[in-house]
This record gives C-alpha cells, sequence and structure tokens, in this order.
C-alpha cells in the first residue's frame, strides 16, 4: 500500500511558529483576563458581542500545539517554584477580586471567608500538582 | 518586545523573520481588539426571522403579539395591502436600522412596500379596548343611593337601612357621580338585609376575607388587602361569623401590578402568577420602579403560580397599569388589550397600584421607509429608517409595521439595529455603563 511522506518540517521554521504560539497564547489570555474582569462588573457587556467560547477554543488549541511541537522537538522548561513567581501576587489579587466580584449577593464577611478558602485551595492544588516531589 | 521564550534562541536571519511575523501578530490583535471595542461601544443589533422553520429556536426577530396575524403569514404568505408586524426589543440608542426581506424566488416584486416603525412598550401596542369600571368589592355613593360592585355588576342597595343593618361603614362608601357607575354593567338590587352580596370585605381576627358564592376567601395577609382597598372597606365580624360560611383553601393575594421582592430576586404578581423579573436591567428597562418594591415573605409568595423568568423582550403581564403622561389617563392590561380607565373615580380606586409610565404622543410618531430591491443578492429587498428621533422615546420595543405592495412569499425578515459612531453616542455608552454599574453594584 502507498502512503504518502509527509512533508520534513524544517524545524527552524517550527520554532519560530513556536515562538509566535506563546505571544498569540499570551495575547488572548491577557484578552481572556479583561474579558473576566468587564464581565464580573458589567455581566454581558461583551459576551453580548463575542462569545466566550470564541476566546477559549483557540486557547485550547494553542495549548495543544505548543505541547505537540515542544513534545515533538523536546523542549522541555522546568517551571518556577510557585513561590518565585512574579506573576503569583498579580494573580493572588486579580483572582480575590473576581471572586469577591461575584459572590456580592452574600454578606460582607461570608464573601470573605469563601474568597480566602478558594484561594487557598487553589494554592494547595497548584502545589500538588506542579511542585516537586522531594 | 519582550521575549516569552528566551530560552529558544534563533538564528539572526531567523529572528528577523520572527520579529516581522510578531509585529503582524501584535497589529492583527490589536485590530482585533479595537473592533470589538468598537462593537461593544457602538454595537449592531440584529433580529432575523425565518419563516420556512418559524417555531426555530434560532428566531430572534418576533411577530408580533399585539394583533392576531393570519395563519397563512407565520407561513410567510401575505397579500397585497396587507399588514406584517414584527417586535423587535434591542437596548440601546441607535442613529438607524436595516430592514431586509428575502423572498422565494417565484414571488411577486414587493419593491415599494411601506414600512412604520414605531418607539413605545409592546403591551401599549396592543388594542384599545372597553373602558375599565370598578373592581369588585369597591362600595360607592352616587346621588343618595349606595353600591357595591358585586361578580363584576353595580348592584344598587335598596333602601339605605340595609346598609346599615348589613354592617357597612358609610363612611367607606366612595362618593361618585352617577356618570362614574356606567363602567360597570347592571346587577340586581340588594333587598335582603341578612344575606351578604358577593365580593363583600370582612375583617375577622387579624385576617381578610372576601365573600364569593358563600365562601369565605382569605387574603393571605393584611398587607395584601390593604395593597387593593382601604381597611375601612371591610365589615368587622367576630370569630362566630367564620361558622356561618365556609372557608376557601384558595388565598388571595396582592392588587395586580404588584412588585414584591424575596431576597434575592424581585417578582410581578399579577392575577394569581408571580413573574420573577430576569435582573435589575430587565426591571429598570420595562419602566419599573425601585421606590414601589414591597417585601413580602416566603407565605405570602407561595400562593402565586411561578412563572418563567421575565426577561425584557417579553411584553408587561395582563394587570400591569400604565399612565400615559401625555393624556393623563391609565390604561390596564388585559387578555392583549389596553383598557382604558376613563373616570377619575374609577382611577382613584386604582391609586394603590404603581404605574408604568408611557407617552402616548411618542408611541403614534412614526418613522417610515419603502422597500427596494437590491442588486444582490437575489430576491432581497432592504430600506434604512432613521432611528434618531425615537432615542429619548419610553420604552424599548420597536413595532415594525409592513404594508405589502404586492401578494408575496416571504422567506427571511431581518432587522439590524446600528448605533453612529459619534460623540454623543459614546457619551451615552458611558453613560449607560455608568447606569449598568450603579444597578449592579447597589441593588
Amino acid at each position: 500500500m502507498y502512503i504518502p511522506k509527509l512533508p520534513v518540517l524544517n524545524k527552524n521554521y517550527v520554532l519560530i511558529v513556536y515562538k509566535l504560539l506563546h505571544d498569540a497564547l499570551f495575547l488572548l489570555l491577557m484578552f481572556f483576563i479583561f474579558m473576566l474582569i468587564a464581565e464580573g462588573a458589567l455581566p454581558g457587556v461583551v459576551s453580548s458581542h463575542i462569545s466566550f467560547i470564541l476566546v477559549i477554543l483557540p486557547i485550547l488549541l494553542i495549548f495543544i500545539f505548543i505541547i505537540l511541537i515542544g513534545k515533538k522537538f523536546d523542549l522541555t522548561y522546568t517551571s518556577p517554584a510557585i513561590k518565585k513567581n512574579r506573576l503569583l501576587p498579580v494573580l493572588i489579587l486579580l483572582t480575590f477580586l473576581l471572586l469577591g466580584n461575584s459572590l456580592l449577593k452574600f454578606a460582607f464577611w461570608e464573601n470573605i471567608i469563601i474568597v480566602i478558602s478558594t484561594l487557598f485551595l487553589f494554592l494547595l492544588l497548584y502545589q500538588i500538582i506542579f511542585e516537586p516531589k522531594d | 518586545m519582550f521575549d516569552l521564550t528566551e530560552e529558544i534562541k534563533l538564528e539572526n536571519y531567523l529572528r528577523k523573520k520572527y520579529l516581522i511575523a510578531k509585529f503582524f501578530l501584535y497589529l492583527f490583535f490589536l485590530i482585533g481588539t479595537l473592533f470589538i471595542l468598537n462593537r461593544i461601544i457602538f454595537p449592531l443589533i440584529s433580529f432575523s426571522l425565518s419563516f420556512d422553520n418559524i417555531n426555530s429556536p434560532k428566531n430572534t426577530l418576533d411577530l408580533s403579539s399585539t394583533m392576531s396575524q393570519a395563519e397563512a403569514i407565520k407561513k410567510g404568505f401575505v397579500k397585497n395591502n396587507e399588514d406584517m408586524i414584527f417586535t423587535a426589543s434591542p437596548l440601546g440608542n441607535f442613529s438607524y436600522s436595516t430592514i431586509k426581506l428575502k423572498t422565494s424566488k417565484d414571488s411577486e416584486n414587493i419593491e415599494g412596500t411601506s414600512i412604520k416603525i414605531r418607539r413605545s412598550y409592546e403591551a401599549f401596542f396592543y388594542p384599545t379596548g372597553d373602558p375599565v369600571g370598578f373592581r369588585n368589592g369597591t362600595l360607592l355613593f352616587a346621588n343618595g343611593s349606595y353600591y357595591i360592585i358585586s361578580g363584576d355588576a353595580l348592584r344598587k342597595f335598596s333602601n339605605n337601612n340595609i346598609v346599615e343593618q348589613l354592617g357597612y361603614s358609610k363612611d367607606s362608601f366612595l362618593n361618585v357621580s352617577l356618570d362614574d357607575l356606567k363602567y360597570n354593567k347592571n346587577g340586581a338590587d340588594i333587598t335582603d338585609a341578612n344575606i351578604y352580596p358577593d365580593d363583600t370585605f370582612f375583617n375577622i381576627g387579624d385576617t381578610y376575607y372576601q365573600l364569593k358564592n358563600r365562601q369565605l376567601f382569605p387574603f393571605v395577609s393584611a398587607g395584601a388587602f390593604l395593597s387593593k382597598f382601604e381597611s375601612g372597606q371591610a365589615i368587622i365580624k367576630n370569630d362566630d361569623f367564620l361558622n356561618r360560611y365556609k372557608i376557601s383553601e384558595t388565598y388571595l393575594g396582592f392588587t395586580d401590578g404588584t412588585l414584591a421582592s424575596l431576597a434575592p430576586s424581585v417578582f410581578f404578581l399579577s392575577e394569581e402568577k408571580s413573574y420573577p423579573i430576569s435582573n435589575a436591567e430587565t426591571f429598570v428597562k420595562k419602566g419599573f420602579n425601585w421606590d414601589d418594591v414591597i417585601q413580602i415573605n416566603s407565605e405570602e409568595l407561595s400562593i402565586y403560580k411561578k412563572q418563567k423568568q421575565f426577561t425584557y423582550n417579553q411584553p408587561h403581564p395582563d394587570g400591569t397599569l400604565f399612565l400615559d403622561r401625555k393624556t393623563n389617563t391609565y390604561f390596564i392590561i388585559k387578555d392583549k388589550q389596553k383598557r382604558p380607565i376613563e373616570s377619575l373615580a374609577v382611577a382613584k380606586t386604582y391609586s394603590k397600584q404603581k404605574p408604568v409610565i408611557v407617552d402616548s404622543e411618542e408611541s403614534e410618531t412614526i418613522v417610515s421607509c419603502q422597500l427596494k430591491k437590491v442588486f444582490f443578492p437575489k430576491n432581497t429587498y432592504e430600506c434604512d429608517a432613521m432611528l434618531n428621533s425615537m432615542n429619548n422615546f419610553i420604552g424599548i420595543d420597536f413595532q415594525i409595521d409592513l404594508k405589502f405592495a404586492n401578494n408575496a412569499k416571504i422567506n427571511n425578515a431581518s432587522i439590524t439595529f446600528f448605533t453612529a459612531k459619534n460623540f454623543d453616542n459614546f457619551m451615552a455608552f458611558l453613560s449607560g455603563t455608568k447606569t449598568s454599574l450603579i444597578i449592579n453594584y447597589t441593588k
């Protein structure tokens, strides 16, 4: 049986695509964060014009391509320890505000307790999954 | 420019290519973001209806419920001079709209079809019905005689002594003219001092009751009774009186059109039904007032049959009271009609119910255009109607009335509302955002 030969990928160009995928992922994630903030403050302000799925789907596809290319060319990174990540305080603050905003109907102290507990669980989950075992 | 993948080093000539591609990627995102921002600030809202699949959930344009439309129209068949009416409820201020119709290929030419657009609340476009009379249970005094509205009819007490013998307080009878009585049909005179007429109110202990068909119907709370009538209209009796009549298990509720809050929801209560209002935006856009909302408890709410969520694109339910600010006339919505309250005395008895403000002059203002055939796509007709003059009108519903120039078979109808890109609309967007934020975070 004849099996057509797949074109050999030029590693240099694939690397450019790989780097561009990271840029596109960064831009889409930034857009997604702004979308979440806007939707949190004014429900429907963005989603009535552009569906969430139109942003989430490309993000997932880019993730898949990054993983596939990374595996093919053996591109691996050591993920930085969560404590040393400079983005961590910003992400915690953002999550804190988004969660708090979504629970506005709760009493103030109930809201604070739920949000802090949720954040704590998230961090714990992250450490269990990503931190080195030793 | 910062590099997210510093670990991957490229040769100089490749790095150049990467930077050019990266520049275009960022440019593409910038243009995309500006495009989306443009859509958010100056929205374009489209509604469409496919006559080939009239029940499809994808249809967003509704055939109006304000007038009965022939079955053939629902299949897209229209005759010369026949009306087809649509309703659309876009939120915002629009500069113009484009109406587009696609006919089947063997349909006659519909060029010249006239389109008239009006803006108000959909329910206020209902045809005007008969004037409303006094409500059941109302006690009236006219020209020296006493009356009660009982079983929807005006019944006269044959002599003034019967009024006293039955225990009515003469002070609670509303003084009206004979002319005010013409809005209720006449019923039999009340001649027996031992038999209470239907719809008489009683106050026994802490509970108010209404007599109907030899049964006493309790009000769910004193607040429910007092939302309709004054306490003096109920005859005070002791507990023994309860043995004279069967007590109904059906509770009576608040006056129709009551806005009731049971955290965290607000309900529109009318005709034994409760309509949960979908969100604060719907509440405001439908012309309701936050000051009119009363707190109720779960027992009071439980007597109502819960309906599906009331959203901004649904017409006001039966029982809604409109006040036309132009003519100072009240209208009550009932069975797809708006029934006027022509008598001041009758209007006074509805004064406890909070009206939704409308404007008859605005609702009669018409913007029109005529369909023209377009070059592409085939069998398509469209026209543009300027809507600037309607921006500050009360109501969010647009009624689009098409009077056809020929017999035709319509396949698709659509209407798109455009917001002009100017400073005023930008400021309107900011103002709307501010209002929405206030509603979102304070209500």
